[in-house]
């Protein structure tokens, strides 16, 4: 095993914060290689249980790649390769030990890629995506989710570099920290010189719900080009009380709003699957993740 | 001589062709109407004279006040008495609707007025309007509804009295009231100078105080009829539809 | 996780130090603990000031330069032995003054009387007669307004400024921290009693004279419980020095109940390196509001704390930056959250032209005893060209459940709607869009008094000449 960087804030900032990338001693046993041709069937489903190597690349018709992965440890490395006018569906459900999930994305002309990543209560997992928009109106959209619990950790950084012209960008984080869980999410929207009218949207929302939590939000914007939109926006914090006070005046016991109100906070995310049964399985385990306590 | 007169004018945006060759005149102190259905030309027609860049020109010109000011830049526009009320009016933060007034009247006239003058005239423009005191002090346009924007252009109007002024669709998604109140603006301000209201609009509400001399139809990016106050009540009783031959829904 | 060739070189172009070893080497060597107690003797510091002295220089040539932030390599560390050694140096003619401050000068209107007292810097500053009325006016309430060296020689403020002198700020902080701490020199005192409100503004006078004042002042501010103070920093003129080194130091203590507003509008001449610290302490139901307008120097580094340390203190911090042709301005706000009920907002706007970096960091932190607290960031920057560059990076680091935290960041340009708009009303492109960037520094001017806001006003105008073309 060696130690790595990973996770690398694309510009650094004050060291005291600690948020400038993690460290992790990479295991390094054997890894599958799978490749995966959206081409091929409407909704492929595959299990990763080890270390793998995927490699994924697009088709001009709808279609949807599910990844469950709920290695005990393992190295997760996910290429993805979107040529001209392809179109990615990807839906990563991330559970296990301690992982290291590593994403990179190209995106070529008039490409899109849709993300799904749904984290629940991973043990220690530190997961990186890095989207390369190259090209001219690539389209990325991800909609990542995370309930963490216990003593877990998750380490998030999700890297997107727009480079093409008219590239349009757009994340939705959402996210449930209770007991001691731990958790970073840097988002970066890179936009690179040249990349005149693109757009790129960022928005993370976090519910904290024990004080022994600790939560890092660093959403970055990188910008070498006038024209361009961009925006970022985190809320973070706890329930309004406005709303527990609304669902107890209906009868529901305050224990129980809390578990209802962390299910709806992923509830938004799931339903962007877009396959029931994927859906369903996620929804029970967010049902028992909750209920375990 | 005409104070506006278009020749032949073709635009395009983005590559597509929006008027085909209009002509038309503008005489001096005479109130005219320009309407036609969704997607004529109207704004097209209106943000062209006043020299938006996102129109080109690719044929014809714009000749006002006896100078062809087809090439001119906004502002110059703006000095040589040309006036448009924005459809929809852009929000401007940090900077207030009365220290805008007044940077723009200096650019217009040339001058600087005495503080007290400007609030004074300010102030009758308001009231004319039934507009609150206060929005002089906010920020320009920021956070106004519809009808308060579209006051706040005819404030403007007041105030910087142009020669020519096309009002565009300033009725629209007015109450009946704010229209009249509207309609009234465009009275007071034929009567400080005796400018000339060019009118765009779907509506003929706005039309009832104010005399029109003369109406022109444009439709598909051709003006297709012109005449007097009496197209106006023609247009009442059978829509654009019969005059330009086509279903306009 | 792999990288791709196109970002690293952004990233090393941009942001990585290119500091070696040796020079830093050099640059501990560069002063001397025989330079340090020459400087301390000049100035007759107390015993325990020397001492405090050489032991900020022991640690400056032991800390390392800080990995991120702008370059400073081109900063020749001589010019700091150079500059500290030679006083006369400070004695700057208003004909070495380079052209572009001196029409600087003109343009802003600033008085022939004043421009001649800049001529003769070295000898004299006048500022004596706005520091003798403000004294005057105050010093019936007990309220203190003096340099610091003089002071630390008052029996009865010597006890003070040892217990405060970089107890927030310690020499540890970061390597100018401890550069400051070794040859500081000049800056301002300010003491307020329980109690004082005072209605006017204090502000800040550059006593300019031939004991190197200037670049590593020193700025302690004390608000006793229940006082109230507006202070504000060096706004009426550029300060020019020789040295391109910028690195003082201010403390402000608020205590219970009190309330201080510190504005800054800096506009150093542009081959400055402004690596400047300020941080404040607030104590139970105390505030802190900084209102900082960031226009001059090369490089800035630079991001007030400050620290909400007790029950309902709160801080707003409100900022804007203006990086013109060859300047990377590097600043933010650091907030920490460190007692119940704490409320912070920080409210930022940025703009990048014709070739300026500018970048917005920030770091919010809520500690695990901070509950109920609130805090929210708002920060838009602009950009004016596509040669220019502007960054956002900020941080929030929460650690309790019970508090409320938000974060917008926006960026983009002047749309050409707005423009056209005003251009219809008569305004010429060049001035439609100095008119859309001073509205969008609205957030800054409304916070200042009118002078200084008018004289912001001007700056910014000054910045836009010439951006259409």
């Amino acid at each position: 095993m060696a130690t790595v960087q990973l996770n690398q804030l694309p510009v650094p900032t004050f060291s005291w914060l600690g948020v400038n990338g993690t460290e992790r001693e990479l295991y390094n046993g054997p890894a599958d290689e799978i490749a995966v041709s959206g081409a091929e069937k409407p909704v492929t489903r595959i299990h990763i249980a080890k270390s793998a190597n995927i490699s994924v690349s697009g088709s001009k018709k709808p279609q949807l790649i599910v990844m469950n992965a709920d290695a005990e440890q393992a190295v997760i490395r996910t290429d993805v390769h979107a040529e001209s006018s392809e179109q990615i569906r990807l839906v990563q459900i991330i559970r296990g030990g301690k992982n290291v999930l590593e994403l990179h994305a190209e995106l070529a002309e008039n490409a899109s890629l849709e993300l799904i990543q749904i984290y629940l209560n991973p043990a220690d997992c530190v997961s990186g995506a890095e989207i390369h928009m190259n090209g001219r109106k690539s389209a990325f959209t991800s909609n990542i989710g995370y309930a963490l619990a216990d003593g877990n950790a998750l380490d998030l950084n999700l890297n997107i570099v727009q480079r093409g012209k008219k590239t349009v960008s757009d994340t939705t984080v959402r996210g449930v920290l209770r007991g001691q869980a731990k958790k970073i999410f840097r988002g970066s929207i890179d936009f690179q010189n040249g990349a005149a009218g693109a757009s790129g949207t960022e928005q993370e929302n976090v519910l904290l719900l024990d004080e022994t939590v600790i939560n890092k939000t660093v959403p970055v914007i990188l910008c070498a080009e006038e024209d361009v939109v961009g925006s970022h926006g985190a809320t973070i914090g706890k329930i309004d009380p406005a709303h527990i006070f609304y669902m107890q005046s209906r009868g529901i016991p305050e224990a129980q709003i809390y578990e209802i109100l962390a299910q709806s906070q992923l509830g938004s995310i799931v339903r962007q699957i877009g396959d029931a049964e994927t859906e369903q399985a996620v929804s029970r385990l967010l049902g028992r993740e909750s209920a375990d306590e | 001589m005409a104070l506006l007169t278009i020749e032949n004018l073709s635009v395009e945006i983005e590559e597509k062709e929006l008027l085909h060759g209009v002509s038309m005149e503008v005489g001096s102190g005479e109130i005219h109407v320009l309407m036609g259905p969704n997607g004529a030309g109207k704004s097209t027609l209106g943000y062209t004279v006043m020299g938006s860049p996102e129109y080109k020109v690719t044929g014809g010109t714009i000749i006002f006040d006896g100078a062809d000011i087809t090439g001119e830049s906004p502002d110059k526009r703006a000095k040589r008495g040309i006036f448009l009320s924005f459809q929809n009016p852009v929000e401007i933060p940090g900077i207030t609707l009365s220290d805008f007034l007044r940077s723009s009247l200096e650019q217009i006239t040339g001058q600087r007025m005495k503080l007290w003058d400007f609030k004074k005239q300010l102030k009758t423009a308001m009231e004319t309007l039934q507009m609150d005191a206060a929005y002089a002090d906010r920020d320009l346009n920021v956070g106004f509804s519809g009808g308060e924007k579209k006051k706040a252009e005819i404030l403007q109007l007041l105030m910087l009295k142009p020669k020519l002024a096309i009002l565009d669709e300033t009725d629209s998604g007015l109450d009946v009231d704010a229209v009249r109140t509207v309609s009234a603006g465009i009275a007071a301000y034929r009567e400080s100078c005796g400018g000339s209201p060019l009118i765009i609009t779907h509506n003929t509400k706005i039309l009832e105080a104010l005399p029109t001399d003369r109406a022109h139809i444009i439709a598909d990016g051709n003006i297709v009829r012109e005449g007097g106050a009496e197209l106006i009540a023609e247009i009442n009783e059978h829509g654009f539809e019969h005059l330009t031959g086509k279903d306009t829904i | 996780m792999k990288q791709k060739t196109q970002v690293a070189d952004i990233d090393r172009s941009l942001y990585d130090f290119r500091f070696e070893e040796d020079a830093a080497d050099f640059l501990s060597s560069g002063i001397t603990p025989e330079i340090i107690r020459e400087i301390s003797e000049e100035k007759g510091d107390p015993a325990w000031m020397l001492e405090f002295r050489l032991k900020s220089l022991e640690i400056f040539s032991r800390m390392k330069m800080p990995v991120w932030g702008p370059p400073v390599d081109g900063l020749d560390m001589r010019n700091i032995v150079t500059y500290i050694r030679s006083k006369s140096r400070m004695n700057t003619d208003w004909n070495d003054v380079p052209e572009h401050i001196k029409e600087t000068f003109e343009r802003l209107g600033i008085p022939q009387a004043e421009r001649e007292s800049l001529a003769g810097v070295g000898a004299q500053y006048d500022s004596e007669l706005v520091y003798h009325n403000v004294r005057k006016e105050v010093a019936e309430s007990g309220v203190v307004y003096t340099d610091l060296e003089s002071a630390m020689h008052d029996p009865q403020y010597a006890e003070i400024i040892r217990t405060h002198f970089m107890k927030l700020v310690p020499p540890t902080d970061h390597k100018f921290a401890a550069l400051h701490g070794a040859v500081w020199s000049g800056g301002s005192f300010v003491y307020v009693p329980a109690g004082v409100r005072l209605d006017i503004p204090l502000q800040s006078y550059f006593r300019l004279n031939a004991k190197g004042a200037g670049q590593f002042e020193h700025t302690l501010i004390i608000l006793e419980e229940n006082s109230d103070l507006h202070f504000i920093e060096g706004c009426s003129a550029p300060k020019y020095y020789e040295a391109g080194l910028h690195a003082g130091c201010v403390e402000l203590y608020v205590g219970k109940g009190a309330k201080l507003r510190y504005s800054t509008i800096e506009n150093w001449s542009k081959n400055m390196y402004n690596l400047n610290t300020k941080r404040a302490v607030v104590e139970e139901g105390g505030r802190i509001e900084w209102v900082s307008g960031s226009f001059g120097s090369h490089v800035s580094y630079l991001y007030p704390m400050s620290i909400l340390n007790g029950r309902g203190a709160s801080a707003e911090f409100t900022g804007i930056t203006f990086a013109g042709e060859g300047q990377n301005l590097d600043t933010g706000a650091k907030i920490v959250h460190n007692a119940p009920e704490t409320a912070s907002h920080i409210d930022t706007k940025s703009i990048s032209k014709s070739g300026g970096i500018s970048t917005f960091r920030s770091a919010v932190t809520v500690h695990e005893n901070a509950v109920g607290s609130r805090s929210s960031v708002s920060c838009e920057s602009l950009m004016l060209d596509g040669r220019s560059r502007s960054d956002t990076l900020p941080v929030m680091d929460i650690r309790t459940d019970k508090c409320d935290i938000g974060h917008e960041a926006k960026i983009g340009r002047i749309s050409d709607d707005a423009v056209f708009y005003l251009m219809s009303r008569g305004m010429d492109e060049q001035a439609a869009r100095a008119m859309i960037v001073s509205g969008f520094a609205g957030n800054v001017s409304k916070e200042l008094p009118l002078e200084y806001a008018v004289e912001m006003n001007n700056l910014i105008r000054l910045e836009m000449t010439g951006t259409v073309g």
